[in-house]
């Protein structure tokens, strides 16, 4: 009955959980994904020239970026946007995901312990009562009447 | 290693590598500004899972060498855990490319390397659909074995698809002369891998158990108890 709600469920996680987690993919890369960051007349986060991080201090000199640059040159702060909005996102995600598949894992191992250990007991106590009765019927015969002298 | 003490440690190396990249390393880079420390979770994930594919795919060879049950345990559970990089490779890819290429370019299909990566997530997604569909038993380690290794022959055509599409934007390698950085990206990798490791025991443990379960309902049934 257990092993049966476990498998069922286990089947429903597992057919849902691609679906959901693309649909959340989808959502995030999706262009029309809202830019709360931006000014209204923004036309790309990465054209910050135009319109700006909120809180964030304008960069001087273009920094439309066609492709991440694969050397990483230090700036100092003023020079770029920090973008903490996207940076807080990802990493909260990463963090939210990690501990949720950890306490997951680590919940799904203890029941299963739990079951293991019920089942064992179970067996063995189950084994002891069906011999039990054969030991007790051979005992109440009684053993065979020793000859008298 | 004990399980705890693997999981004491990947955590708490995951915790260093959060406090370098908020105390030690630049605010910022180049164009992208400070939206490059998303890499530091971003390279990490996608090496790791890259490699857990991999190792799935080795112990699927060994299962169909061998027969052994324990690695179809293993690949499975490396592969869950690579599913669960992959995502995080995915998703923090996607949230980087937003301030960095625009939205209009942080669309999966507008890169061969996001779009590969999409393929591959799609295809162990699938094993672990075919898995779940099937009774347990031989039939299904085998079928996963074989699975397992075709899915595992896409992986290298993952890492290599920016070499072989001319058109992509993602970059082959990333690298800095900063100290700093590249220790936290070396640092944050292996962080990662000691985490995933622990997450790939704690599976294995845990497939482990639901065999005990059905052996021991098994042997319910044959003792007619």
């Amino acid at each position: 009955m257990y092993a049966c709600g476990v498998s069922i469920m286990k089947r429903s996680i597992f057919s849902i959980a691609p679906f959901a987690v693309a649909a959340v993919i989808a959502a995030v890369a999706n262009p029309a994904f809202p830019q709360a960051d931006n000014g209204p007349g923004a036309k790309t986060p990465a054209s910050v020239d135009e319109g700006g991080l909120e809180g964030e201090k304008k960069p001087s000199g273009s920094s439309i970026v066609s492709a991440p640059p694969s050397v990483f040159q230090i700036t100092g702060k003023s020079e770029a946007p920090s973008f903490k909005k996207y940076v807080f996102w990802a990493y909260g995600f990463v963090c939210f995901f990690l501990f949720l598949f950890y306490t997951l894992c680590i919940l799904q191992s203890r029941k299963l312990e739990k079951r293991v250990n019920y089942l064992q007991e179970r067996f063995e106590d189950a084994c002891a009562a069906k011999e039990a009765p054969e030991e007790t019927g051979k005992a109440a015969a009684g053993p065979p009447a020793a000859p008298l002298p | 290693m004990r399980l705890q003490l693997n999981n004491l440690l990947g955590w708490a190396m995951v915790i260093v590598t959060l406090a370098l990249v908020g105390f030690w390393v630049p605010s910022g880079v180049n164009q992208i500004g400070g939206s490059y420390l998303i890499f530091f979770f971003h390279f990490p994930s996608a090496l790791n899972c890259m490699e857990l594919f991999l190792v799935a795919g080795v112990c699927s060879i060994l299962y169909l060498r061998n027969k052994n049950p324990s690695m179809d345990l293993w690949a499975v559970s490396a592969i869950e855990v690579g599913m669960l990089g992959c995502t995080i490779t995915l998703v923090t890819g996607a949230i980087w490319a937003m301030p960095a290429w625009g939205p209009s370019d942080a669309w999966i299909t507008s890169d061969p390397r996001l779009l590969s990566v999409y393929l591959m997530w799609l295809t162990y997604a699938a094993y672990l659909a075919l898995r779940v569909s099937m009774e347990q038993g031989k039939k299904r380690e085998l079928f996963c074995a074989v699975f397992g290794v075709l899915a595992a022959l896409n992986v290298p055509f993952v890492y290599f698809s920016i070499r072989i599409f001319a058109d992509a934007k993602h970059p082959m390698e990333v690298g800095s002369s900063s100290f700093a950085i590249k220790f936290t990206q070396w640092f944050g990798w292996a962080s990662f891998l000691v985490l995933y490791i622990a997450l790939v025991r704690l599976r294995r443990r845990h497939y482990q158990r639901c065999r005990q379960v059905d052996q021991l309902q098994e042997d319910f049934n044959r003792a007619r108890i």
